[in-house]
């Protein structure tokens, strides 16, 4: 029975002007992660930023763009902003696309389509009278060049037997799907910097795109590369950018669009050990979750899906309660269940194999995080120590076990 | 590989402008131009272009540091010294006009003492450059060559320092460029038909890929490794030597 208060539907178009601390979601199908920060530059000028994030969602349809407006542009926010709105609302709108090649075409048409409107924001966007006159004379020269725009978008629909998923790409920023083993999905070559979408002349270059099963899908992931981060961002790694950033903004604007619909071992990656220890510490919960967005994952009866089809459906926490109310410590929980039920001496979790017990930690940082449930990491941890015990000699303290 | 780090807020590149405003810069060029007027127009374009550059939104980022001399028999200090490039902006570009003699050493010395001072603040930026335009041979003050040597040889992580110059003359070659957007530029063997061109050769930097990567997006096709020589008396080709000059990536540089 599920208790947690989630969000059924809803379109998000983030402010420019402003900052955006990482925020969760709770939706149907999973947990929405997003964030928004300008640039060092844009905060010290008080200007806004030129990324621009914007999506739409309902019980189980999602559409989302996160836009990365080109500086050296006139105005990428604005392109930025057409782009964005333009895209999720043509997205939103279509059926499952027949393959990757006739979705880019679809794509690349939908876009030329906005050229004419963006022309015309160009054409009368007023620049501010008190600009110095080398500054207006560079302006309006890249007037003449029109607005740019790189972006990242896609579309979810998870209802039914075949959920899918389309996403199409513009230029650098990185997008990323990643299974329920924690597997890059394979989503075909990376953009370039030359790619973009122009105000003027529609889109230049090819509009990459993938299409495909959502099935064992966990996470999808679209940012742009203000995040400067090497490979796809940890919640660990967002945690830390979002401390960072409250004393020193990004260099670029950054924005970034994080749809969990399962958890997956690369989700939060593994928690750090403090040096010296050689244990895993207990993640402090972030300060940057606001505690009322920290909601679990939520898996109702009526809708699972995907990796956890089979299950049996689970319990949240109370919405008044503390994300982690139920979490139990690991080694002293296991090691009285263990004497009970074997007579055997009390296990810790530092007497797991070193991949069982990182496993282990990754689903309690989530629970803490409030990535997941707590009742659904209990599972998946107990689903972990069944499994070892199967195989077998994974168990210290028992007969034929090895101590690690 | 060097040469690659962009200017950035955090990372400005630092441009240097040593400006020739000797009295034979009054001289009127074909179009009825005089020298000097023919670059203060080139030196506005390439501020422009920096600022271009440098624009998000209506803010411009300060990835350029400037300082700007002009020197005759004396130096001066344009700009009052290193302004950003939306200090200059500000500021506006200054009009030249033309002095007296041409003491091209006390310019490079005055770029020499500002990289001994700023060059430990630069260890994360882009090499600083030295844009050089001059018309003609010095005329008193020495040999401006040595110093230019050591210039040369000061470094930072990204590389050593880079040093352009921009010869207003039609004497330099054999035959003038004719199409500045498909010249490759000077090579070590191309033939220069004076020897203060040599002079200049031998003072001016390979020119980076990375540059040469920019440039490109220009529309030029100078090959990397060219000389950082741009001999001309066409409002063309001085264009050309200022749009280098404002050519350190401003983004990433994947090799």
């Amino acid at each position: 029975m599920v208790k947690e208060e989630i969000s059924a539907a809803g379109h998000i178009r983030l402010p420019q002007d402003t900052e955006t601390p990482l925020a969760t979601l709770s939706t149907r199908f999973g947990t929405v992660l997003y964030l928004y920060a300008r640039s060092s530059d844009s905060v010290v000028n008080a200007t806004i930023g030129q990324d621009y994030l914007t999506f739409r969602y309902s019980e189980s349809d999602l559409a989302f763009a996160v836009c990365d407006g080109v500086g050296q542009s006139f105005m990428g926010d604005l392109a930025a902003r057409i782009v964005g709105d333009g895209l999720t609302g043509w997205l939103w709108a279509i059926e499952r696309p027949q393959s990757a090649e006739r979705f880019s075409e679809a794509v690349t048409e939908a876009l030329n389509a906005l050229t004419g409107e963006g022309q015309q924001q160009v054409k009368g966007f007023e620049l501010p009278a008190h600009l110095p006159p080398l500054v207006r004379q560079a302006l309006e020269m890249q007037r003449d060049y029109g607005s740019e725009s790189m972006f990242v978008a896609g579309r979810l629909h998870l209802a039914g037997p075949d959920p899918w998923i389309a996403l199409c790409w513009l230029g650098d920023s990185p997008v990323a799907a990643i299974d329920i083993d924690g597997q890059l999905v394979d989503l075909g070559p990376k953009g370039h910097t030359s790619e973009r979408w122009s105000t003027h002349q529609g889109v230049k270059g090819t509009v990459h795109t993938w299409v495909g099963s959502a099935h064992n899908v966990a996470r999808v992931a679209g940012y742009t590369d203000g995040l400067s981060v090497d490979g796809v961002p940890t919640d660990e790694t967002l945690v830390r950018l979002m401390t960072l950033w409250q004393s020193a903004p990004p260099l670029d604007d950054a924005s970034l669009f994080d749809i969990r619909l399962a958890p997956s071992p690369a989700t939060t990656g593994a928690p750090a050990l403090p040096a010296g220890t050689g244990e895993g510490r207990e993640a402090a919960p972030p300060e940057v979750f606001r505690r009322d967005e920290a909601r679990p994952i939520v898996v109702e009866e009526s809708e699972l899906r995907t990796p956890l089809a089979g299950l049996e459906p689970i319990e949240a926490t109370p919405p008044d309660g503390p994300t982690v109310e139920s979490w139990r410590p690991l080694s002293a929980g296991m090691g009285d269940e263990q004497k009970a039920g074997t007579g055997e001496r009390g296990r810790t979790i530092s007497d797991l194999p070193p991949a069982t017990r990182q496993q282990i930690q990754v689903w309690q940082q989530a629970a803490l995080l409030g990535l997941t449930s707590a009742a659904l990491a209990m599972l998946m941890v107990e689903r972990l120590l069944s499994d070892l015990e199967r195989d077998d000699g994974g168990l210290p303290g028992k007969s034929g076990g090895q101590d690690t | 590989m060097p040469y690659t780090i962009p200017a950035t807020s955090k990372t400005p590149a630092l441009i240097i402008y040593l400006l020739d405003v000797s009295g034979s810069m009054g001289e009127e060029l074909a179009d009825g131009k005089t020298k000097i007027e023919v670059v203060s127009d080139a030196l506005h374009q390439v501020a422009v272009r920096m600022v271009q550059r440098s624009t998000k939104g209506t803010t411009v980022a300060p990835r350029y540091n400037i300082a700007m001399f002009a020197y005759s028999s004396q130096v001066t200090d344009l700009l009052g010294g290193i302004k950003t490039i939306a200090e200059l902006a500000q500021m506006g570009v200054p009009r030249l006009q033309p002095m007296d003699a041409t003491d091209t050493a006390a310019a490079f010395r005055e770029a020499e003492a500002l990289l001994k001072s700023q060059l430990g603040n630069l260890q994360d930026s882009p090499a600083p450059l030295i844009c050089h335009m001059t018309d003609g041979e010095y005329n008193t003050g020495g040999d401006p060559e040595p110093i230019a040597r050591r210039i040369m040889q000061m470094s930072v992580p990204d590389g050593n320092v880079l040093i352009e110059n921009i010869f207003v003359t039609d004497k330099a070659l054999p035959q003038p460029i004719t199409d500045p957007k498909s010249w490759q530029g000077i090579t070590d063997e191309t033939p220069l038909a004076s020897p203060y061109a040599e002079t200049l050769r031998r003072m001016s930097s390979p020119l980076p890929s990375t540059y040469a990567s920019v440039m490109a997006e220009m529309g030029y096709k100078l090959s990397p490794g060219a000389r950082m020589l741009f001999p001309g008396n066409t409002p063309e080709i001085v264009e050309l030597g200022f749009a280098m000059s404002g050519a350190t990536p401003v983004t990433p540089v994947t090799p």
